[in-house]
């Protein structure tokens, strides 16, 4: 299947591969042209389809077609490091400030806290204290329920205005707290799922978004894993929560030395074009798959199986990988293998 | 006596402004060293200026200035809590005109502090940014741009003339800048005066005279172009509006929203040149141009702003001008 990703309405429009390579065709030829290099064989297809792009909004005819060139795909990012990942247990044995003051020297944007065990919302308020004059633009808390109030909880938001968002996990019935009025419009989501340690973001159609810079990105970078950082509940850095490879545990290594570091960066650059798979399949420019990726003979593999299967465009529903990430999560069974 | 060049960069714009932190993080990531000074803030008030302040004063010495966004002088009644005597009634008689005087007073030291700031690259340099847009409309014409017929008039007898002259309908617009302002509590509504059309029935029923007003004739509009321009290029978008045909088809299936569309657009290049020419006239170094392609191929020029979004051109059309304008403000050229 191709994909026309509509960045200004923020939809997909899945289309058949033919159209896809004809559309790819269309800043170099003609419609006449095009219909030529197919021998005139779907010339019906071919204006059906083109009329039917018009009619959705997201072509038109020209006969200027100079004055409107392609999108240029280049990419650049004035941060060392757009975004981190942090998980936070009881046990944790690391200074969640000094993280955070790491972080604010490299310039990172937003910064993700998962609170995996029950803290109060005096310990959250205390550890977050350094984000408040950082650079830091937006701050998601994901907090594991501890019967606190709601309004204790709207505290976090008053005291810290860079969170914008604000979830209590593990929390029974799902259900929405809106803010009062004129505090703020972060409301708090409960959810009944718990944040597990390691869990990963796993490819899901409903969160891919198409706007111009992601898919600028996607040419050259993992958008998954790009100028992101994560340190997991015991305190290693590493490029994602869930991955093998760490680069020190950040009380002794500093995170700029770590995403400095060559092999660090790698990760970065994998991007789907190169991925065994990914490289087929219509999403590759939106995935969100933070997979950690293994190479094997020369080629490339995402670790994580994808729920996707780009040669029968199908989702599966009960994959395999649920079973096992089951079963990975029940310590008896499986342990912490990461070390 | 100058001791050495100046390392810093000035920006001034307003909080909450997302295009200048992504300048900001450019000009870091560039190794560049720079003050941002929020005009909305009070900490602008809180500046005290001695005269005279020579061109050498340190303080006001800087490798560059960017005029991001200047905001406006607040609107309040100046008036309220001050302690008046005798004179009070004759003051309160006349408030409008008091609180006319205490703006000009403002703005008078505004314009002084603003361009008291001294840097070898401005963009753009303050006294250009107050434009006058008939100024700019007669001097693009004068150069060759194509120019919708303009018309400023107190008579309806001469708009009558005028409209018979312009086969698409006639456009009202603000002579200055756009007005707006705020409803009262607790809904704020916001009102606008927006560019109008004014059709042959408004007409029939204005009166003979009116106060000066500015008439355009009305183009049959195929699309908007919008032209960032940047120390002598230009970045355009072309901007299909909604209500264009083209686009105002069955969105049954598909139908989420109808935005305008956008793509990304290369004007001609004898185009390119008149644009610079005219900025180059206007004392600009950067500047939002809007333009009309007509769909009987004429490209109008409209109107420049000084202090136009870049933003909403960059991003769609992912021209990276938030790294040019970085580049620019800290070594002169762009990337
Ligand atoms: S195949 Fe690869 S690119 Fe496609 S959804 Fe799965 S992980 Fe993402």
């Amino acid at each position: 299947m191709g994909l026309i990703c509509d960045v200004q309405r923020k939809e997909l429009l899945h289309i058949p591969s033919l159209l896809a390579e004809v559309l790819e065709k269309i800043y170099q030829y003609s419609v006449e042209e095009i219909k030529d290099v197919y021998d005139h064989q779907y010339d019906k297809g071919i204006d059906a389809y083109l009329a039917k792009l018009v009619e959705l909004g997201v072509g038109f005819y020209t006969h200027n077609p100079e004055a409107f060139p392609a999108v240029e795909l280049s990419w650049g990012s004035p941060l060392e490091v757009y975004a981190a990942v942090i998980e936070v247990e009881s046990v944790s044995n690391y200074d969640v400030g000094d993280v955070i003051r790491q972080l604010d020297d490299l310039g990172c944007a937003g910064l993700q806290v998962r609170f995996l065990e029950p803290f109060s919302v005096e310990d959250i308020c205390r550890m977050l204290q350094p984000a408040k004059d950082s650079r830091l633009k937006f701050i998601e808390l994901y907090i594991r329920e501890n019967g606190e109030l709601e309004e204790q909880l709207f505290r976090i938001v008053k005291e810290n205005r860079r969170v914008t968002t604000l979830v209590v996990h593990s929390a029974g019935e799902p259900r929405i707290v809106f803010p009062e009025k004129n505090a703020g419009s972060v409301n708090i989501v409960y959810t009944g799922q718990p944040v597990r340690r390691g869990q990963p973001d796993m490819a899901r159609l409903e969160n891919f978004v198409a706007s111009t810079p992601i898919l600028a990105e996607a040419r050259h970078f993992n958008i998954a894993l790009n100028r992101k950082v994560c340190i997991d509940a015991e305190g290693f850095i590493r490029n994602y929560v869930s991955h093998e490879a760490h680069f020190g545990h950040v009380s002794q290594a500093s995170i700029r030395a770590a995403v400095e570091s060559p092999a660090f960066r790698e990760k970065w650059r994998l991007h789907n074009d190169l991925i065994e798979q990914c490289r087929d399949c219509q999403y590759r420019y939106l995935c969100l798959s933070n997979s950690d990726v293994v190479e094997n003979g020369g080629k490339y593999h995402k670790k994580e199986i994808c729920d996707f299967d780009p040669y029968t465009n199908t989702w599966h529903k009960q994959t395999l990988r649920d079973q096992l990430r089951g079963d990975a999560q029940n310590p008896a069974l499986a342990g912490d293998k990461r070390e | 006596m100058y001791s050495q060049a100046p390392k810093k960069h000035l920006v001034f714009s307003t909080a909450y402004d997302p295009s200048t932190d992504q300048v900001l993080d450019w000009m870091a990531a560039m190794g560049g060293q720079f003050i941002r000074k929020n005009t909305n803030d009070q900490y602008i008030e809180r500046e005290d200026t001695v005269l005279p302040v020579s061109a050498q004063a340190e303080d006001r010495r800087y490798a560059s200035i960017w005029f991001r966004k200047i905001s406006g002088l607040p609107r309040q009644d100046w008036l309220s809590g001050v302690h008046l005597s005798e004179a009070a009634e004759a003051f309160q008689a006349n408030l409008p005109y008091f609180n006319q005087y205490v703006e000009r007073e403002r703005k008078t030291f505004y314009d002084f502090y603003y361009q008291s700031f001294q840097a070898g690259r401005i963009l753009s340099p303050y006294e250009a940014i107050r434009l006058n847009k008939l100024v700019v409309l007669n001097l693009a014409a004068s150069i060759g741009l194509d120019v919708p017929k303009t018309l400023i008039t107190k008579r309806r007898k001469i708009l009558e003339r005028f409209r018979a002259e312009c086969p698409e309908g006639v456009i009202n617009k603000s002579i200055s800048e756009h007005l707006f302002f705020d409803g009262p509590a607790p809904d704020i509504k916001r009102y606008a005066n927006y560019t109008e059309e004014i059709t042959d029935r408004m007409i029939r029923t204005m009166p003979e005279t009116f106060d000066l007003s500015l008439f355009q004739e009305k183009l049959d509009k195929d699309f908007e172009i919008r032209t960032f321009y940047l120390e002598g290029r230009c970045h355009s978008m072309a901007i299909f509006s909604q209500d264009n045909e083209r686009t105002s088809l069955d969105f049954r299936r598909y139908d989420k929203s109808n935005p305008n569309r956008l793509a990304n657009f290369s004007l001609p290049g004898a185009h390119e040149a008149l644009i610079a020419r005219l900025m180059g006239l206007l004392g600009l170094n950067t500047g939002s141009l809007d333009l009309i392609q007509t769909r009987n191929g004429r490209m109008a020029f409209l109107e420049v702003n000084p202090a136009g979004q870049f933003g909403m051109v960059s991003v769609p059309c992912n021209y990276g001008l938030e790294k040019q304008i970085a580049s620019y403000l800290i070594n002169g050229n762009e990337s």
